[in-house]
């Protein structure tokens, strides 16, 4: 009797846990092919409901409302064997005009292979990944896409890669010291065209140390909405040896790429709620090739030569309101940038708030947020402005 | 103290890991700033003194983000030759030569002279001149009579343009008194040697945006005609009396060869657009007497006096201006001026050389009577007087077929804005999405 009650009381709270909080639980179909192989087939999406205060009109300083999908994404997991497996991902984005810095004329959509790799989890000191996959130097780039603390990361924190944030390459990985530290090195592609100085690869190296509970995967979340206790500090390191010129029609000021960054994120769950805070700075260096005659556009733009940081908190009520829990965030980001749209030493504020609705975790979500652009330098076709979104997020 | 500790341990964890956080953030986290060219520092309008340093510096056709590139806009190869300062280049404008600066182009309906550059056009001539992203370029003009205000419109013009298609106004510059005041600045400066600069790959596709709303278009100045655009005044530059703003006939002329058996022909009818008023350009000019021997050469007047010109027939900054003359040629020295000040401003291209020609059969025009362009209505010309009723012999009405095509039920009347923004928008830089590329 004792027993039958106690398997109960676990059923229940195993079945009581799906509905309560769920952060990377993805309940797409799974087939097994044999004893150790499957493949498990998932579906995220993210809708926006966007308006800007600027972008439309004769004079293009009307309203813009936008409906677009932010992300749509079909994921395919494969598990070879215990140890290996494989992961594509393809993704469906827009049709949408409203971007970070412009509104543009006309819609725009993609649709990509967004990551294709092969995963070798030799041991929990190295494991590899092979293809083509996150670029591992800022942390927030490798938060979740569909498990933010605030409506998306920071529009600002990309480093110059022209393929999704995503490059061809090996990732080599693995925790140390019973998961307190973990170290990514990574070869990966780089730039690759044939306005190269060289033909080089680009080499990352990022390493974090978590003081509470471990991080010990990959992707890290946004927030775990209270199921851990995390204190983790990080720091990185990117090159690629003669990555750009200066001049491109005459091909010379060869100059190489180089990016730094450290970060910090912070949860703890309490009885009083579960508090959030993370920020980072980054730093993207071309060796000044922004000053050449004809500078490399990837050397310049919004992930050109630039350095900036942001600052994020979020407090997640420790109760349910209705048949959901509420979560309240808030950011701060400053950047500037060598140049952006032809105007030099610009710089940007960022500031957003807003509040998450998680009905079903991160599987049904709804996102508000109001955020204000701030630019430094204003121009007749460079002006704040201010940015109103709702989304609706739905995992299968 | 130790269990309001214990049991708010959370609490006072994310306390500190804010006040970790904020300040390295705040101290730590910025990396500084970055260089900013010297030659984007100045207002457009630039003195030759300013121009001189530059030339000091090596900056005209350097290297770098701070290089200069003097365009020397001219419409006689001769008067460039004779005189220009060292390192210009050549840009031809207008008749007695090829022209640069200028297309014929269909605004839909019928063809126009004189209209901007489409955008391979404009390409292969910024290759040409070997610029790019990276340039700062300053509009000059070697003068052949010096002190002549109407140099001004050709160095206008090609500031046009350059805005039109893109080019960020911290970049385009106008020596202030043309070649005459840095030749009188400087004497025995100005140089007939020859520069040549290497040929640059940029295309107008790179800028960060496409200037078409600088531009009106037939189809824009029917709806401003016709009060469905607001807050819009028309202003036409030639003046307001003896002038084609008030009907005096045979005020412009046509801009196709004439057809058989004429000598000189003219627009369909003279008059202004509904709710047009005038200024004379020449009024936004000043003389200086460099040397006290008589006008040297001519300058814009300080932006209150050119305030105050545009002021007194009712435009204010928060008002678009649709300036326009004959063929958009003097217009653009009003736009220009406007531009220069931030105040709004388009500049109807065709000019009165198109809304002239678009009259009925039943005026003398060539349109249809039932053409939907047709411009000799009283909701869109407030003064009509139409010319077939004053010619001399071996005078006529210009036939617009003279120049190529007529469309008379064209379903637009934007159509090279419409193919320039294609253009622009098929390019690589900030025509699309402007996103970055992260995910």
């Amino acid at each position: 009797m004792r027993y039958g009650i106690k398997l109960l009381a676990k059923a229940a709270l195993a079945l009581g846990l799906l509905f309560i909080l769920p952060v990377h639980v993805q309940a797409g179909p799974k087939i097994n092919f044999g004893d150790e192989s499957s493949l498990t087939i998932n579906y995220a999406a993210q809708l926006y409901l966007q308006n800007r205060d600027t972008g439309s009109g004769p004079e293009g300083d009307d309203d813009t409302t936008d409906i677009f999908f932010r992300r749509n994404r079909l994921m395919f997991v494969g598990q070879i064997s215990e140890k290996q497996g494989f992961y594509l991902a393809i993704q469906q984005q827009g049709d949408k005009r409203i971007f970070e810095t412009m509104v543009a004329d006309s819609p725009v959509k993609e649709f990509d292979v967004l990551d294709a790799y092969y995963n070798a989890d030799l041991a929990p000191v190295f494991k590899v990944r092979a293809g083509l996959a996150k670029d591992q130097l800022v942390r927030e780039n490798n938060e979740g896409c569909f498990d933010p603390l605030s409506l998306d990361r920071s529009l600002f924190v990309y480093t110059p890669l022209t393929r999704l944030s995503r490059d061809y390459g090996v990732i080599a990985w693995g925790n140390l010291a019973k998961s307190k530290v973990q170290y990514r090195l990574a070869a990966m592609k780089g730039n690759d065209t044939g306005d190269d100085p060289k033909s080089s690869l680009r080499y990352t190296g990022r390493v974090h140390l978590t003081l509470l509970d471990p991080e010990d995967g990959l992707t890290y979340s946004g927030t775990y909405l209270g199921q851990k206790k995390v204190f983790t500090v990080g720091a990185g390191y990117q090159f690629e040896p003669d990555a750009v010129f200066g001049n491109v029609a005459a091909q010379t000021m060869a100059s190489d790429y180089t990016a730094f960054t450290y970060d910090l994120f912070f949860e703890y769950p309490t009885s009083a709620g579960t508090f959030t805070a993370s920020g980072a700075y980054l730093d993207v260096d071309f060796d000044d090739a922004y000053k050449g005659g004809d500078p490399d556009a990837r050397s310049t733009g919004l992930t050109g030569q630039k350095n900036g940081w942001y600052g994020k908190a979020g407090y997640l009520l420790p109760k349910k309101v209705g048949p959901g829990n509420l979560q309240f965030f808030g950011r701060y980001e400053k950047w500037e940038f060598a140049n952006l749209n032809d105007v030099f030493d610009q710089e940007i504020k960022w500031i957003g708030a807003g509040l998450n609705y998680l009905v079903k975790g991160q599987n049904l979500r709804y996102t508000v947020e109001f955020a204000n652009t701030d630019f430094d330098k204003e121009t007749d076709t460079v002006e704040d402005f201010n940015t109103i979104t709702a989304m609706l997020q739905f995992r299968f | 103290m130790y269990l309001f500790c214990k049991r708010n341990k959370g609490v006072l964890l994310f306390i500190t890991a804010l006040a970790v956080l904020i300040p390295v953030l705040f101290s730590c986290g910025g990396g500084g700033g970055y260089d900013v060219p010297e030659t984007t520092q100045t207002d457009v309008l630039i003195t030759p003194q300013i121009l001189k340093d530059w030339v000091d510096k090596g900056k005209v056709n350097g290297t770098g983000y701070d290089r200069v590139l003097i365009l020397d806009v001219n419409e006689f190869r001769t008067n460039f030759d004779l005189g220009h300062i060292p390192g210009s280049l050549l840009v031809t404008w207008g008749s007695g030569a090829p022209s640069d600066l200028y297309e014929v182009r269909n605004e839909g309906v019928i063809p126009e002279t004189d209209m901007v550059l489409s955008g391979p056009t404009m390409d292969a001539l910024i290759q040409r001149l070997g610029i790019n992203g990276n340039t700062t370029i300053v509009f000059t003009s070697a003068t052949g009579s010096s002190g002549s205000a109407s140099t001004y419109l050709r160095v206008t013009r090609a500031y046009f343009t350059f805005r039109y298609w893109g080019f960020p106004k911290n970049r385009l510059k106008i020596l202030d008194g043309l070649n005459a005041a840095y030749s009188a600045a400087y004497p025995g400066e100005l140089t007939s040697e020859i520069t040549t600069v290497s040929p640059s790959t940029y295309s107008v596709k790179n800028n960060p945006s496409f200037g078409g709303d600088l531009r009106a278009s037939l189809q824009d100045m029917i709806q401003v005609a016709e009060g469905t655009i607001s807050n819009a005044l028309i202003i036409d530059g030639r003046g307001a009396t003896a002038s084609c703003y008030d009907g005096t006939q045979k005020k412009t002329t046509g801009i196709f060869p004439n057809d058989a058996g004429i000598t000189t022909d003219y627009v369909a009818f003279e008059g202004h657009i509904n709710g047009a008023t005038a200024i004379s350009w020449g009024g936004l000019f000043q003389e200086v007497d460099y040397d006290g021997g008589g006008t040297d050469y001519r300058v814009y007047k300080p932006e209150a006096d050119i305030a105050a010109v545009f002021g007194a027939v009712g435009l204010v900054p928060s008002t678009t201006a649709y300036v326009h003359c004959r063929t958009g040629n003097i217009a653009s020295t009003l736009f220009a001026a406007l531009d220069i000040m931030g105040w709004k401003v388009q500049l109807y291209d065709a000019s009165w050389s198109q809304w002239g020609q678009l009259a009925g059969l039943e005026n003398g025009g060539y349109l249809p009577n039932d053409s939907p362009w047709r411009t000799d209505t009283p909701a869109r010309s407030g003064l009509m007087t139409f010319n077939n009723g004053y010619l001399a012999a071996g005078e006529g009405i210009e036939n617009p077929a003279a120049g190529g095509t007529v469309y008379a039920y064209d379903i637009t009347g934007n159509r090279i804005e419409e193919e320039d923004s294609a253009y622009y928008s098929g390019g690589t830089g900030g025509g699309g999405g402007g996103g970055a590329p992260g995910y």
